[in-house]
């Protein structure tokens, strides 16, 4: 026995008394790391890694684009000067200094988009896209709550050195971990409050110089962002601390277009970017409307909803298609239970104290009235992605890292083939106008209502999901919104269509919207109201909740 | 392939990919707790004992969390970088570490084992060769106190334990060997022990 072997033994009699006390520790701490990250604006935050939400010195695009392109003509260089790191700071903060600050109280709308090679092995769509709205002093609120703790605090802006060299110097001695390579601190410091802040132009303009003092950083011209505008970017080299990193710009006015990141350094394009698409003040939180046109009130309920939609602080599980729900819905003062699965390809009712289930494919089903009478499948809605199987699994675990990751690229590219409802208002109410419901006004998008209302009411839905469809709903011409209260008492936001018939109105509940959370109340068909009094999961037909 | 519904990073994603998806679904963090804290547990339980253990794997964690962005994606196995981040913690007990050994190597007694057993005569039942081991690894310099037992009982090769304790593989080599030779030393002076120890 070598001493080796004897070291091997040495308190080898250690038992395993299971981790459970430091996964408690773990987990609790995780929490409170967590709800601060979810505190300082949740949406943004899980797109843009672990930086803070994607706000920057924000300012409306066209106005920023007005109001530098002087400034930049005197520092363009003549024409055939290699564009260096310092050439490209010096350009990038002339155009920064050049746009308006934005000041404390103002709102700021942004959209942005991203994408992520990864991704679509989980069943995510790719790419994304997200809208959010931040105030310039970096408080974000929506109706009561407040929002706090950003990546550095909004009131020692002020007191940060006006120098680019003394302020890596500052971020570096930021950086708690002391161990990590210093470039990489620098560059990740000023590229999340590049992006997650709104920083006046000062400041933007001292960061550009500041990325430029980083010794390793280099330029890369003729870059296309995600969206396919060109830009030019300052690129961070691969490090042992982090993976190659990207800040592009825009080629010719230097506004911040995206930021990206790569699995693989050899690679043409990032394996995840984020782009910003619009940024421009807003008159009020929720509004997409440039400052100077009001948004619609339609509109403004359809981002309340998504807003409120997506900072669930506990979404509601997925729904397996054969899942029972049961529904107590009331119409014309008659309430009816009826079970039905997730899917509604089965359903269920008492008929005279006898319960009778009926799948669509059975004799019955003719006579039965089906929740979802037309629509897309449940599956074309909430499609289901191939996953690995137990065995392949067990195979990837041997593989080498080139055939794992060519074994996940073929499950990505799988992924992607998987057909599913379109995600933007347009294209989807066009999908949804193809459901044939029998209403007439067929090109004022009658039918894509009525199979919404089919869709919310008969299928066992996800938020995020059902928030694009609101959405979809305030783009049909003549949409309007108007406070009732409905048959069961219940104080709604009525979106109301000018339809004569079909589904003209779906409500959804106001008080629960304006504590943040979106429940769904019911229809209008032939000027009657269809109510959802109860909507829950149970284990089986016939069961109630 | 199958077609199911699934929430969990755990289903054959190598740990950079489970680091990456945390990035954008932190849950997914717990993944790597437990996958590899059970490992960490027991290698910082040698070095410091049961209760210290269960705040170190924790803060290891909470720290590996807050370093997700910087996680080096080439690396698919995160337990070097994990490793790495339990032995820089486990460097702020380096006093009680040491006077941990040294108890063993004085009385006989593992205080480390002490909590496990409620045997009197357990406790007393180290053999010299421990007592000589625990005496070295007292004397040991921490660097290659790390690097040996990261080898030892961290099951990590040279490769890994460069990148846990981010020093080049010579560097490994060389604090290896020496330290090795000076257990080699401890043991060759016991050797009644190593008999003892060893009894087939």
């Amino acid at each position: 026995m070598n001493e080796m072997d004897e070291l091997s033994r040495f308190r080898a009699e250690v038992p395993d008394r299971g981790t459970t006390r430091a996964e408690e520790i773990f987990r609790a701490a995780l929490a409170k790391d967590l709800s601060s990250e979810r505190r300082s604006a949740s949406r943004f935050r899980n797109r843009f890694r672990d930086l803070p939400p994607t706000w920057r010195a924000a300012i409306a695009v066209p106005l920023a684009l007005g109001l530098a392109a002087g400034v930049i003509v005197a520092v363009l260089p003549s024409s055939a000067t290699a564009l260096t790191a310092e050439l490209l700071a010096d350009r990038a903060a002339a155009a920064a200094l050049a746009r308006p600050a934005v000041s404390a109280g103002q709102w700021v709308y942004e959209r942005s988009e991203n994408y992520a090679a990864f991704r679509s092995s989980r069943g995510f769509a790719n790419p994304t896209f997200q809208d959010g709205w931040m105030t310039a002093d970096g408080t974000l609120s929506y109706g009561a709550g407040s929002i706090g703790d950003p990546i550095f605090p909004y009131n020692k802006i002020g007191s940060l050195p006006r120098d680019p060299a003394k302020l890596n110097a500052y971020f570096v001695s930021l950086d708690p971990a002391k161990t990590d390579n210093r470039s990489v601190v620098e560059y990740s410091q000023i590229q999340s409050m590049l992006f997650g802040m709104v920083l006046p132009p000062w400041l933007q303009a001292e960061m550009y110089h500041a990325l430029a003092l980083i010794p390793t950083i280099q330029v890369r011209q003729n870059v296309k962002d995600i969206a396919g505008r060109a830009g030019v970017a300052f690129v961070l080299p691969p490090t042992g601390q982090s993976e190659k990193l990207e800040i592009i710009l825009d080629a010719s006015d230097y506004h911040l277009l995206a930021q990206g990141s790569w699995d693989n350094p050899s690679t043409p394009a990032p394996s995840d970017e984020d782009a910003i698409l619009k940024e421009y003040l807003v008159t009020e939180l929720g509004s997409t409307q440039p400052s100077t046109a009001p948004p619609s009130a339609a509109e403004l309920a359809a981002e309340q909803i998504t807003f409120a939609d997506t900072h669930l602080r506990e979404p509601p599980g997925r729904f397996s298609p054969g899942q029972w729900l049961y529904h107590h819905l009331r119409s014309g003062g008659k309430d009816q239970e009826i079970w039905a699965t997730a899917d509604d390809a089965e359903q269920a009712a008492y008929v005279n104290g006898t319960l009778q289930v009926c799948k669509r494919t059975d004799p019955c089903a003719a006579s039965e009235q089906w929740l979802m009478p037309a629509g897309p499948s449940y599956s074309l809605v909430y499609p289901t992605y191939p996953l690995l199987t137990p065995s392949e699994r067990k195979q990837l675990a041997k593989d080498t890292v080139k055939q794992r990751q060519a074994a996940l690229q073929k499950l990505f590219k799988a992924n992607r083939q998987v057909p599913t409802l379109p995600e933007y208002p347009r294209p989807l109410l066009n999908k949804l106008n193809t459901y044939s419901t029998g209403c007439a006004n067929v090109a004022g998008d009658c039918n894509a209502v009525t199979v919404t209302a089919n869709m919310l009411t008969g299928y066992g839905n996800r938020p995020g999901t059902t928030s694009n469809w609101f959405l979809a709903l305030a783009d049909v011409p003549g949409v309007s919104v108007q406070h009732i209260t409905d048959a069961a008492g219940q104080r709604d936001i009525e979106f109301t269509f000018p339809f004569q018939d079909g589904v003209t109105a779906i409500m959804v509940n106001a008080t629960a919207l304006r504590s943040g959370t979106v429940q769904y109340e019911g229809y209008v068909r032939d000027g009657q109201q269809t109510l959802v009094l109860n909507q829950a999961l149970v284990s089986g037909p016939g069961v109630r909740p | 392939m199958t077609y199911q519904g699934r929430d969990d990073a755990d289903d054959g994603l190598d740990d950079a990919a489970v680091i990456r998806l945390s990035r954008h679904e932190p849950e997914q963090f717990t993944v790597l707790f437990r996958r590899h804290a059970p490992h960490i547990q027991r290698y910082v339980t040698r070095r410091l004992g049961p209760d210290a253990a269960d705040d170190i794997v924790a803060e290891t964690f909470l720290l590996a969390f807050r370093q997700r962005e910087r996680y080096d994606q080439s690396r698919a196995d995160a337990r070097p970088w994990l490793y790495g981040i339990a032995t820089n913690l486990i460097g702020r007990h380096r006093r009680d570490e040491i006077r941990l050994y040294r108890a063993l190597a004085r009385t006989g007694a593992d205080p480390i084992l002490e909590p496990f057993t409620d045997r009197v005569d357990d406790r007393v039942s180290a053999s010299t060769a421990c007592r000589g081991l625990a005496a070295t690894l007292a004397r040991l310099p921490t660097a290659s106190r790390d690097t040996l037992l990261l080898v030892a009982w961290g099951d990590l090769s040279y490769d890994e334990v460069a990148t846990a304790l981010g020093v080049p593989v010579g560097t490994v080599r060389s604090r290896l060997s020496r330290a090795r030779s000076k257990l080699r030393r401890t043991l060759g002076e016991t050797p009644a022990a190593v008999n003892e120890e060893s009894p087939a």
